[in-house]
């Protein structure tokens, strides 16, 4: 009988844990440009919607919805899927000729978290750039901001300055702005106790924002304007970004001297975030490099650069196979046409000249990480004048004599500009974005280009941006996309607008 | 029903097997627990009531041979009385003092005998019975017997020492791994890991869905 009885009970037990299961439920809605000219819908005929298990990339499910009539008030319902814990969902629009002409995808989703939510898609034309909704508008109008993206879930907009349309500065904005892409809303963070610049209120620009592997962002340098009060940010902040405000802290060393127009990286290997050069109060040009430790945010000088640099760029090498930081490269920014480039290996407290370097004095360029331990750079002032040249950086042909560590390629952007963004999309592209041409005009468009295996560079396409704008930003978003954001023009002065550039594939 | 993965499986099977085991074990014990108990307070009094019984019978034995001897003796007493008679007639004083020296020799000896016994009882039981021995503490036994007039308790303490079970088993302590608690608690989880390992190694339980909509 008590035998029975037990058993009775397991079994039980067993039948409602295999029949209680959860369904998870995720409403998408389809974000589209509020500029008609880029209306997603208008030419496709089929809509497919590919769930992706973000676990195993290989698995995949494809739903097809057909439209003769449009997709003007399309719904779709995908029930009663297997069960994934971490999804990507996709939509892809075909014209009649069944080639793809539109498309967006989600962020990774956690089933589990997201489920009873609204996450938003944005949908868009391949190789184009948009407008989004209103929603995503910023509310101060600002050239020289920062955004970054700590973590898959949001993106900081942090400081600017607002701009008159003929160049000259205004006061600096003390905003945050947090964008949030599973939502496609762009809200401000109200200040916690202090404020993140020093407890003056005034904002912040010429900074660097650093995310660190926490989660936190290391906001260091800049300075802040109220009418002719210009004043330097002493100390380095800690910004931690909560729904709806941000908590700061500031590192309490005095050894940071305040600075503008230097360069920070992550080195996330050793953790820890690298500060170097820029300009000081009086004009000097810097070449200490301090470390602020992720652990505790210490902060300690770690090295001198070769070269006092100044509107440079600093950049990490990564490596293809361990994913981990072989180097950081500072090139440029400095008036020594031998003293181009140097480097500083991982885990060393040291940087050192790199021999048969270009040689040329290179300033407001940029430049970004690619696949492979390489890096590319593109624009900037070469000897004064905006160039149209790219530079490409393999660390791997450092010790190489059968490779060249620097190429130079002239003349491979269509328009030659300085003061423009340029932001990795894949393993093997970047996007460079607006900028001030030869001229000393901002520029309405973007260039894809692209690189391969054997180190060739190649400018694939030109796409039209709907504002020209210079001393923008442009972050590359955890669904694929590019967010392009403020910046000036002669037109509007500082700018408030976002746009996103859709790539061709995903 | 679809299984997630393997570790999955092999966890769940793990577990229900286990569980099986270990709720048998549980029942198994726990059933013991209740007999057991009383039984070995039963055995004991079994074993007492065995050794009363065995007592009895030597004791009867005893009795018997001793009672043949009485005849025995009697038969050489009647021989004997003659000359004792003879010799008390002669010496009427001498032979009270006498026997009373005699019974006092006689006290220590017995004495004595009984520590020596003792010592050699101790040894025996140390190193087992033997035929020998054991018509030889029957002799003794019987003398014992007749000297004190009736029960022999070193004879009693010498079957104890030898055979009685409870002197070894009163410590009342069950190993912890025969105990049905013990038991039931590893049942309870593995059961729970079962459960678990059903739970998250099935995905036919679990189902995602979306509803797309374009946003006005």
């Amino acid at each position: 009988m008590k035998h029975i009885f037990i058993f009775t009970i397991i079994l039980a037990t067993l039948l409602v844990a295999c029949g209680s299961g959860n369904n998870y439920g995720i409403n998408l809605e389809l974000v589209e440009p509020i500029d008609q000219t880029n209306d997603p819908f208008a030419t496709i005929k089929t809509i497919n919607f590919t769930v992706i298990n973000a676990a195993n990339m290989e698995e995949t499910k494809k739903f097809i919805f057909e439209s003769t009539t449009g997709f003007s008030d399309f719904a779709a319902n995908l029930n009663d899927l297997e069960y994934w814990p971490e999804v990507i969902i996709r939509a892809e629009g075909f014209d009649p000729e069944e080639k793809l002409v539109a498309m967006g995808q989600t962020t990774h989703l956690s089933t589990q978290s997201y489920a009873s939510t609204t996450v938003a898609i944005y949908f868009a034309p391949v190789l184009s750039i948009s407008i989004p909704p209103q929603s995503v508008q910023m509310r101060h109008k600002r050239a020289g901001l920062k955004m970054v993206v700590p973590s898959s879930t949001n993106l900081l907009v942090v400081g600017g300055i607002a701009m008159n349309k003929d160049g000259s500065l205004d006061n600096t904005v003390s905003e945050v702005g947090l964008f949030l892409p599973q939502s496609y809303y762009l809200d401000i963070l109200q200040n916690g106790e202090n404020n993140y610049n020093s407890g003056n209120g005034l904002g912040i620009t010429a900074h660097s924002l650093t995310p660190l592997s926490s989660g936190s962002i290391l906001v260091a340098g800049g300075y802040s304007k109220l009418a002719e009060q210009i004043s330097y940010i002493e100390k380095p902040v800690i910004l931690s970004a909560l729904t709806t405000s941000i908590e700061t802290e500031l590192i309490q060393k005095d050894i940071f001297t305040p600075r503008i127009n230097h360069q920070a990286s992550i080195n996330y290997t050793e953790e820890y975030a690298l500060v170097c050069g820029g300009r000081d109060q009086s004009g000097i040009t810097l070449n200490d490099c301090f470390k602020v430790t992720e652990d505790d945010f210490s902060m300690e000088k770690l090295f001198e650069m070769q070269q006092a640099r100044s509107n440079f760029t600093q950049t990490n090498a990564v490596d293809e196979e361990s994913s981990e930081v072989k180097g950081v490269l500072f090139y440029g920014g400095n008036s020594d046409e031998n003293k181009v480039a140097e480097w500083q290996t991982a885990y060393s407290n040291e940087s050192i000249l790199l021999g048969n370097a270009i040689q040329e004095t290179r300033t407001s360029h940029a430049s970004a990480s690619l696949s492979k331990g390489r890096i590319i750079i593109s624009g900037g002032l070469v000897s004064g004048t905006a160039s149209d040249s790219v530079v490409l950086f393999d660390s791997n042909c450092m010790d190489l004599e059968t490779c060249q560590a620097f190429s130079l390629h002239q003349g491979l952007l269509k328009t030659a500009r300085y003061g423009h963004s340029l932001t990795a999309i894949s393993a093997n592209e970047v996007l460079a974005c607006g900028g001030y041409d030869k001229d000393g005009l901002s520029i309405g468009d973007c260039e894809l280009i692209k690189t391969d295996d054997e180190n060739s560079v190649t400018q694939k396409a030109t796409i039209a941006m709907n504002y020209k704008r210079a001393e923008h930003d442009a972050v590359y978003l955890p669904d694929g996309t590019v967010m392009i954001a403020g910046g000036y023009n002669e037109e509007s002065g500082a700018l408030d607008s976002v746009e996103i550039f859709m790539p061709e594939t995903f | 029903m679809y299984l997630k993965n393997r570790l999955f499986i092999w966890l769940t099977m793990f577990c229900f097997i286990f569980s099986s085991i270990s709720i048998n074990a549980s029942l198994v014990f726990a059933e013991e627990t209740e007999n057991v108990s009383p039984l070995r307070q039963s055995t004991e009094a079994v074993e007492e009531e065995k050794q009363e019984i065995s007592e009895s019978d030597k004791q009867e034995e005893i009795k018997k041979q001793s009672a043949d001897k009485e005849k025995a003796e009697a038969k050489k007493d009647k021989s004997e009385n003659s000359d004792t008679d003879k010799q008390e007639k002669s010496d009427p004083v001498k032979p009270t003092t006498a026997k009373t020296d005699q019974q006092k020799t006689s006290d220590t000896t017995t004495k004595k005998d009984e520590s020596k016994k003792e010592k050699a009882d101790k040894d025996e039981a140390k190193a087992g019975p033997r035929k020998s021995k054991a018509s030889k503490e029957e002799k003794d036994a019987s003398f014992l017997n007749n000297l004190l007039g009736g029960k022999n308790t070193k004879q009693k303490e010498h079957y104890d020492l030898d055979y009685s079970p409870s002197t070894k088993k009163d410590t009342g302590k069950t190993p912890f791994y025969k105990h049905w608690i013990f038991w039931t608690v590893i049942g309870a989880v593995a059961i729970t890991g079962t459960v678990l390992g059903i739970k998250y190694g099935t995905d036919s339980s679990d189902s995602m869905s979306f509803n797309v909509e374009r946003r006005q």
